[in-house]
């Protein structure tokens, strides 16, 4: 468990010191899956374009992306799925770029969990087991289903399972010959939200305790923030930046990134011409009086966010704290956009 | 809501069903609709000089008319016949229509299944005729109870006592022989009786027609009544014996032989008559069976009153009509010989020449065909 | 409360519709059955010492052998062209299913005297040769079944299989085929129906079925009797067989939820491109190509000879009267199979009853059920019912009756088979909604299972367009089809005027085909 986190740290902060050269990626000797330059090109296009990135042993990465930007064609790239133009796909340091899907030990996990509905739950999670006799093939059944804690339900048929319950057998399945990686292609999405939490712990839960690697694919910024050792953001076929959760939200590569993860406004950086300064609505202040005037606001809990129309035109939004005593502005009052980070702002290309 | 659905469903079921009623409707309603403007249902129209074109020829069977329960008596000129004995047929019924003006619609089908329908029909049915391509199939519907005796001199005069039942309740219109058949080619000395037919001497060079075939059953039938049922077991076991070849078609049967398929078969001669007529260098001659005995067995074409004919005295006509007047062409349509030995064959059959006919088992052939049936169950015959 | 007792209501009255169509469309051959009360056991003694064994032997050879054949290249057809891309898929698509269009008793024929001169007369009359031409004539009904489960089917549960080390080909035994099995049992069922109850093609071959025989004992002794036990046993086989899939289907279920993807397309290449259409168009050339060649030249030949005079009526003739019969015998199949299907209530035992009762006529031979339609309807007839003067016997009305009675069983399982791959949690949460039984069978099954509909409706369509011993016993005056110049003609040995009336059945046949697939292209579009 210990070096399960360790691994992952130190993964982490390997690619973390070279966050802007995406090509210059090292293929680490540790690595479980090892991606580089993989192109897909679907009628003369190039849906995935160049991606490399690697992921080690008990690390999940969590490619985020606007529906349609390759991340989806990209994992199908990795598993075989379909062909690649160019490029290299390593698993546990081993080309499998030539190999099909069933040569390649990947799990996968869809969206539709695909269960076999004609084979009954310890029938789809030994599928890939036939290469194992009886006693070892039931007993691994018996392990996974303890794994995500369905003990009871082997001999039911899916259609017998609620959608979570689907899910995890889905998950244990995928888990069951051991793969070298797991590939989840928005797995949560088609769950109910008042489910889905609990889903989520129990399957990353699960991908720990197996120290397996994974690759997980969603459109869910949150999901991707809040449960990825690594989070890569793709648009149009590339993926623009990979990095730790925090490492991506707080020091986006471009504006692209900055604003898919969150809401950001862009301010011009004084010193240095060509530099934007990025600034998250708690980055800011209002201060009374001013060119500036509130245009909308919206209680938010934690914080009122205003929307402040500058005396250039442009709009921004400002987090202010909320709390018993305090006055929030009204629309149409005059004030001034400070900055009141704390920490210098992150700066990136204009 | 719901009950508005279930509604919706059987509304469209019930449109279905109003179509269907509708559609039996107009075939029945056609009956007492005398005056509807479709030509054929105007029984008073005598003889057009000329039935024979194109359009006309669908309207014996276009009549509209159906089934009148006890219409019995009501000699309107339409009558309704059910014929087993179906090639060629409609021309001589034109034909018959041009000479007396009575209408004659008519419905073919297979002998045994026309029975099964006039006996469930029983006193509700529309037909006044029953026409078979043969003689055990009239017999059997003889003993249902389902055909009239008839009192017609013009029949007694002219079909000879073997071709009609006792009690004058069908009648012979025509006879075909079934027969030996070789090619012309390879066999010097046929076989001259229906047990010759099983010598060794033909193992493997035997055609013969499957059991199914009624002709099959009668021609059996017909060596039960001259040779009692166990010589006739061994002669068909004898045939079995030989390997036949089963064909189920006479045609195909001729062919065989001309083919080198095999050297000798039995069937009917008509068949060669069609045959010559479009080839006459057919390499296949006939042998007459059993010419110093009892002769060739022969079966018959029949027709007779229903006994619940609505229009027995059309029905009558027509059977007389085609006992004189239209024998010739009765006969002719098919090569087949016809009842009346006093009218010619035609030109292609005489060339068969003449041949004795085993007449008197006409009449048994019924009554001998379960038997004929389970003596082709006990040996084998296909 | 009120609702509950409202709700038995419904659903009691919905059981009783549902009954009362079971029953009319089973009278008549349980009118057949019913002398099986008194059991003529000295035919029946004779039959076992002579020419049962062999009947027995000869339809278990046929059955077998076809349903082998037709499972085999029906469902392979169906995966080539649903999963492959070669040169002229699409086109063959379509075509694969045009064997439907050619009745068995046409092809029969005509092979029959095409095979004559290289294989000898007696080697044509083979039953290897009958289960051939059955095989290519009956598949099409395994084809279409196959092709819409293999489109039904997500590329995700191929791609799950394969990440987990099957390859290409053990996907497809362990997954795809395994997840069709309902519609390919469908299929299947169809074709052994077929087989078991044909008259027409096994009669061409010398080949001695238990069908052969029901005829053979009825019309040869007039032992009705006799020929229904027969009959029974053709029932009671079909009965094995049907059981024996449910058995084996058990609580399984074999639709997915989630989105349908459909299956990735393999684009083929080279050898294994001129393979696959080699064999798409051999199995085409084998089953329609050929023969409508012949027919054709049959055709010429028949008009060159002036052979036209052995029916009453010409070609519009004849055509008008088989469109119509099996125009609305269509309608009224389809018509009484949703309402069977809608309202028959799955969970309930008596289900699976009336289901078998009412499906009862397609299992046994085209003759019996005339005969039995017959002697019922007569009996209708002789109570008196009816206005004065109306006949069910003879009437348009009794004939649709009769082609209802033998064809409803196709509609139903087309119908309910379509139902039974909507997804059930549809079905479910419809009805948590409060929806009753026929609500959620009109609203939410029958137009989810739309294509499959039309695909049973066309089937009946093309089976009554086909059908002879039915129409031939009970067809009114005025009604002659076409399969009746057919047997007018082929019941004399004279092929070749058989062609011209064998050629129209082709034609409406293809015709029919292409509404269908036209009908379950457009439906998958709009879908999707």
């Amino acid at each position: 468990m210990n070096g399960a986190t360790q691994t992952r740290f130190h993964g982490a902060e390997a690619t973390a010191t070279v966050p802007d050269s995406m090509d210059a990626t090292l293929e680490q000797p540790d690595a479980a899956l090892s991606v580089s330059g993989v192109t897909r090109r679907i009628a003369g296009r190039d849906v995935v374009d160049q991606v490399s990135f690697d992921v080690t042993d008990g690390e999940l990465v969590i490619i985020v992306g606007p529906s349609g930007c390759g991340k989806s064609s990209l994992l199908r790239a990795i598993a075989g799925l379909d062909p690649v133009a160019a490029g290299r796909v390593l698993l546990d340091g081993r080309d499998v770029t030539a190999l099909p899907p069933e040569k390649r030990r990947i799990g996968l996990v869809f969206q539709d969990h695909a269960l076999f509905p004609h084979l009954r739950v310890e029938q789809n999670i030994a599928f890939g087991l036939s290469h194992l006799d009886r006693a070892v093939r039931a007993r691994r059944v018996h392990e996974l289903l303890e794994l995500v804690r369905l003990p009871g339900v082997a001999k039911r048929y899916p259609h017998e399972l609620s959608g979570g319950e689907q899910q995890r057998i889905a998950l244990a399945r995928a888990l069951a010959p051991d793969p070298a990686v797991v590939l989840l292609d928005e797995p949560f999405a088609s769950l109910d939200p008042s489910l889905r939490d609990d889903v989520r712990t129990d399957v990353i839960e699960a991908l720990r305790l197996r120290n397996a690697a994974a690759v997980l694919v969603t459109h869910d910024r949150e999901e991707a923030l809040a449960l990825g050792d690594r989070v890569a953001v793709m648009s149009n076929g590339q993926m623009l930046q990979i990095d730790r959760p925090e490492e991506i939200y707080e020091r986006p590569s471009d504006r692209f990134v900055a604003t898919f993860l969150g809401e950001a406004s862009f301010l011009p950086d004084p010193d240095q011409p060509g530099l934007a300064m990025m600034a998250r609505p708690h980055d800011l202040d209002l201060a009374p009086r001013g060119d500036d005037v509130v245009t909308a606001r919206r209680y938010m809990g934690a914080a009122w966010r205003y929307t402040v129309r500058r005396s250039d035109g442009s709009l921004i939004d400002v987090d202010l704290p909320g709390g018993p005593g305090t006055k929030p502005l009204a629309i149409g009052d005059a004030c001034t956009v400070t900055i009141d980070a704390g920490h210098p702002l992150h700066r990136l290309p204009a | 809501m719901i009950q508005k659905h279930t509604h919706h469903l059987l509304g469209s079921l019930l449109v279905g069903a109003l179509v269907l009623g509708a559609c039996g409707s107009d075939d029945d309603s056609g009956s007492s609709d005398t005056a509807s403007p479709d030509l054929t249902s105007t029984p008073d129209t005598t003889s057009t000089p000329d039935t024979t074109d194109a359009t006309d020829r669908t309207d014996p069977v276009e009549t509209t008319a159906t089934t009148e329960a006890g219409s019995t008596g009501d000699t309107s000129g339409t009558i309704t016949v059910y014929t087993g004995r179906h090639y060629g047929i409609e021309p001589v019924f034109e034909q018959f229509t041009a000479d007396t003006g009575i209408e004659v619609r008519f419905t073919t089908g297979n002998d045994p299944e026309l029975r099964e329908r006039l006996i469930a029909e029983g006193a509700n049915t529309p037909a006044d005729v029953v026409m078979t391509a043969d003689a055990a199939n009239i017999e059997l519907s003889a003993e249902a109870g389902i055909l009239a005796s008839v009192e017609s001199d013009v029949l007694t005069e002219t079909i000879p006592a073997e071709l009609r039942s006792e009690a004058n309740d069908w009648f012979s219109l025509s006879q075909r022989a079934r027969v030996i058949i070789a090619s012309t080619e390879r066999v010097d000395n046929p076989p001259t009786t229906y047990a010759g037919v099983g010598d060794p001497e033909w193992q493997g060079k035997l055609c013969l027609r499957p059991s199914t075939h009624p002709y099959t059953q009668s021609l059996v039938a017909s060596l039960i009544i001259a040779e009692g049922e166990e010589r006739a077991t061994e002669i068909v076991q004898s045939w079995v014996d030989n390997d036949p070849l089963y064909i189920n078609s006479d045609t195909d049967i001729y062919n065989a032989v001309a083919d080198g398929e095999c050297d000798i078969a039995i069937a009917n001669t008509y068949y060669l008559g069609r045959l010559l007529a479009e080839d006459p260098s057919f390499p296949v001659g006939i042998v007459w069976p059993e010419q110093d005995g009892r002769g060739a067995h022969v079966n018959v074409s029949t027709a007779a009153v229903t006994a619940n004919a609505p229009n027995p005295d059309g029905a009558l006509a027509l059977i007389e009509w085609l006992a004189t007047d239209g024998q010739q062409q009765f006969a002719d349509a098919n090569f087949e010989y016809p009842a009346d030995p006093d009218v010619e064959p035609n030109e292609i059959v005489l060339g068969f020449g003449k041949f004795t006919a085993d007449l008197p088992a006409v009449r048994q052939l019924g009554a001998n065909q379960p038997a004929a049936v389970g003596v082709l169950s006990a040996t084998g015959y296909e | 409360m009120t609702s509950t007792i409202s709700q038995q209501a419904r659903s009691w009255s919905s059981t009783a519709l549902i009954s009362a169509i079971a029953l009319a469309v089973s009278v008549p051959v349980l009118v057949i059955v019913w002398s099986i009360v008194q059991p003529s056991t000295d035919v029946w003694e004779e039959l076992w010492a002579t020419r049962l064994p062999g009947m027995i032997r000869d339809t278990a050879t046929l059955l077998i052998t076809v349903l082998v054949g037709t499972l085999v290249l029906g469902t392979s057809l169906g995966w080539l062209v649903t999963a492959y891309q070669f040169p002229g898929r699409r086109l063959l698509g379509w075509l694969l299913v045009t064997p439907l269009a050619v009745p068995g008793y046409v092809l029969g024929f005509v092979w029959l005297d095409t095979l004559q001169e290289p294989l000898g007369a007696r080697g044509v009359r083979s039953i290897w040769l009958c289960a051939l031409v059955l095989t290519i004539t009956l598949y099409p009904y395994v084809y279409l079944f196959a092709r819409a489960a293999f489109r039904e089917q997500s590329q995700r549960s191929i791609d799950v299989a394969r990440s987990l080390g099957c390859s290409r080909t053990q996907a497809f035994w362990r997954v795809v085929l395994p997840m069709a099995r309902p519609s390919l049992a469908g299929g299947v069922a169809l074709v052994g129906m077929e087989v078991l109850t044909d008259v027409g093609t096994v009669r061409l071959f010398n080949v001695s079925t238990i069908a052969d025989g029901v005829l053979r004992v009825w019309f040869g002794t007039g032992n009705r009797n006799a020929a229904a036990e027969l009959a029974v046993l053709l029932v009671g086989i079909a009965i094995v067989l049907i059981a024996a899939e449910r058995l084996a289907r058990g609580r399984a279920r074999f639709t997915q939820s989630g989105s349908r993807t459909g299956l990735h397309v393999e684009r083929l290449r080279g050898g294994r491109a001129v393979g696959a259409s080699v064999i798409g168009w051999g199995v085409f050339t084998l089953a329609v190509a050929l023969p409508v060649y012949r027919l054709i030249t049959w055709a010429i030949e028949a008009r060159r000879t002036d052979q036209t005079a052995t029916v009453a009526g010409d070609l519009g003739f004849h055509l008008m009267s088989s469109l119509r019969v099996a125009g609305i015998a269509t309608l009224s199949c389809l018509a009484l199979g949703l309402l069977f299907v809608a309202g028959l209530n799955r969970r309930h035992i008596s289900s699976t009853m009336l289901a078998r009762l009412a499906t009862l006529g397609y299992t046994v031979p085209g003759p019996v059920v005339a005969i039995g339609v017959l002697v019922t309807l007569a009996a209708i007839d002789r109570i008196g019912w009816l206005p004065d003067g109306w006949l069910l016997v003879g009437s348009f009305v009794g004939l649709i009756y009769a082609l209802v009675v033998r064809f409803l069983a196709v509609a139903y399982q087309g119908i309910e088979s379509s139902v039974a791959k909507v997804s059930p949690s549809v079905v479910a949460s419809a009805r948590t909604l409060g929806a009753g039984r026929f609500r959620v069978a009109t609203r939410i099954e029958l137009p989810l299972a739309g294509a499959g509909i039309i695909a049973a409706s066309v089937l009946v369509a093309i089976d009554t367009l086909k059908e002879l011993p039915i129409t031939l016993i009970l067809r009114p005056f005025g009604t002659e089809t076409l399969p009746i110049w057919v047997w007018q003609a082929t019941s004399e040995s004279l092929w070749v005027q058989a062609a011209v009336p064998s050629l129209a059945i082709v034609a409406v046949g293809m015709v029919l085909v292409a509404v269908l697939l036209w009908t379950l292209e457009h439906g998958a579009e709009t879908v999707s």
